[in-house]
């Protein structure tokens, strides 16, 4: 759902129920994360779940969005992974771990946003390439492709 | 807002980059859990450990400052509402405001970095010094397969959120946002207006920033909102001179207008300050407005905000405010 607000665009991702209440619903900035949640619990009854450790509960968990503890993420696996995996496609963490350092290039912005731009419209090609069944342009993009996966 | 610095790279579509990155102890319940005194006082004492260290770096609590200060502070975008509104919480700066970590905020840290124009990398390596600073006093809730974790999942993984503040006067004049939005919502991002709060004016300026945080890398993030930044960029630059090209006089005729607002009120609003300089900064790039630049144009956007003059100045009514931001403003064009 896109509305204007004053002149600014406003994105908010409903289910058909939610999008019913939204006129006395309060708004929130960008994402809706009950909303987003109730799409996962709207047939699930189990709501009696509760964290030893902080006290929360699946109930204020789907109010909220928030967890209690770092406990609460073993107690509501089950229930919350559907979600987790909904917002971030994946659920496997690839980025640092504590204490560890990231090599970026501070300066290179402009480069490489530059090149990703590149790559993105050179895998386009490729797409259009194999479609026609051009091979040798697309043996071509693929090696320029992979070039610059290498170089980034 | 003494960070926002002239002639920062892409500075005619880009005011600045956020990076922040959530963290939390592996012992002590989420913000909205912590009960027991002693674990706030945990939660403090480990971050002014770790970090006072560097003589750079102060500490205050929020229940120590102001209201006005407080308020000046969420304008500045030092902290965020929900932290000015703590009683448990607390901040630590460095002197030039463009590093801080709100401390028991949603999550126990909430490390940010802040530059001026595109600045994405430079902004995140400024925010994982400080993080591997802080780990090595503390020992974080980190899950192997989850990553950092996180009082909202919706943070999960990296803990990381980048944003970038864009200023999109040509794109919001030719209706084009919608279809922006669309697009960088499909590629996980969002965009939201710059100056949502309240019912003001927001001169066409919007923040973008990613929404995965978990299954990528800090490097592909950064490098997915560097592209698409890329592409709204040049969407920009070249819509700006489309409208010129078919605008001509009528385009030159508005901008000059604001020029000569800006530099001739005797009091002004801010929601009125925020389109001029919006007007202004498109005419700057442009090359129709000569002798100025975008950078000092948003610096007095940005730091002429209600709180911060009030703060500053010592004037709490809005109409001393609006007579303070004039003259403000219009020492720019002097």
């Amino acid at each position: 759902m896109t509305t204007f607000v004053n002149g600014q665009v406003k994105t908010v991702h409903l289910c058909a129920q939610c999008a019913s209440k939204k006129k006395t619903a309060v708004v929130m900035p960008w994402f809706s994360f009950n909303d987003f949640m109730s799409t996962f619990y709207e047939e699930e009854a189990q709501t009696d779940q509760q964290c030893e450790v902080c006290g929360t509960t699946l109930e204020s968990f789907k109010k909220d969005g928030k967890l209690g503890c770092v406990n609460c993420y073993k107690v509501f696996e089950e229930s919350i992974s559907p979600a987790i995996k909904g917002i971030h496609m994946s659920m496997e963490h690839t980025g640092k771990r504590p204490g560890e350092r990231v090599e970026v290039q501070p300066g290179k912005e402009k480069e490489v946003s530059e090149q990703q731009t590149r790559k993105e419209m050179l895998k386009t090609k490729l797409k259009e390439a194999v479609e026609v069944e051009n091979f040798e342009e697309a043996a071509r993009l693929r090696d320029e492709i992979a070039l610059i996966e290498k170089e980034g | 807002m003494k960070w926002l610095e002239d002639g920062a790279p892409e500075s005619d579509v880009v005011v600045s980059t956020r990076v922040r990155l959530a963290r939390n102890l592996a012992d002590v319940p989420f913000p909205s859990r912590i009960a027991k005194p002693d674990d706030i006082e945990k939660i403090h004492g480990l971050a002014k450990q770790s970090l006072l260290v560097s003589p750079e770096f102060t500490y205050s609590r929020v229940s120590d400052m102001t209201e006005l200060g407080k308020r000046a502070l969420v304008e500045e975008h030092v902290i965020s509402t929900e932290l000015s509104r703590s009683r448990i919480g607390g901040l630590i700066t460095s002197g030039d405001q463009s590093i801080s970590v709100m401390i028991l905020e949603e999550d126990h840290y909430r490390l940010q970095s802040l530059c001026s124009g595109l600045a994405l990398y430079k902004a995140f390596d400024a925010a994982d010094r400080l993080d591997n600073m802080l780990a090595k006093g503390v020992d974080y809730a980190f899950d192997e397969k989850l990553g950092f974790l996180t009082s909202c999942p919706t943070n999960l993984g990296t803990g990381l959120r980048a944003s970038l503040m864009l200023h999109l006067p040509a794109l919001t004049a030719a209706k084009a946002l919608p279809r922006i939005t669309t697009m960088i919502n499909k590629v996980g991002m969002t965009v939201r207006g710059a100056f949502g709060e309240g019912s003001t004016a927001s001169g066409a300026f919007y923040q973008i920033s990613n929404q995965v945080t978990l299954g990528v890398s800090e490097k592909e993030i950064l490098s997915r909102l560097l592209s698409t930044a890329n592409k709204v960029i040049n969407f920009e630059r070249g819509t700006r001179k489309e409208l010129y090209k078919s605008l001509g006089i009528t385009l030159e005729d508005r901008i000059w207008r604001a020029v000569g607002i800006l530099k001739y009120a005797r009091k002004i609003g801010d929601a009125e300050a925020q389109k001029l300089v919006s007007d202004v900064a498109f005419g700057v790039s442009l090359g129709i407005v000569p002798n100025l630049t975008s950078s000092q144009l948003y610096k007095v956007m940005m730091s002429t905000r209600p709180a911060i003059i009030a703060e500053r100045y010592g004037q709490l009514n809005p109409a001393d405010r609006d007579v303070v931001r004039a003259d403000i403003i219009k020492q720019v064009f002097s």
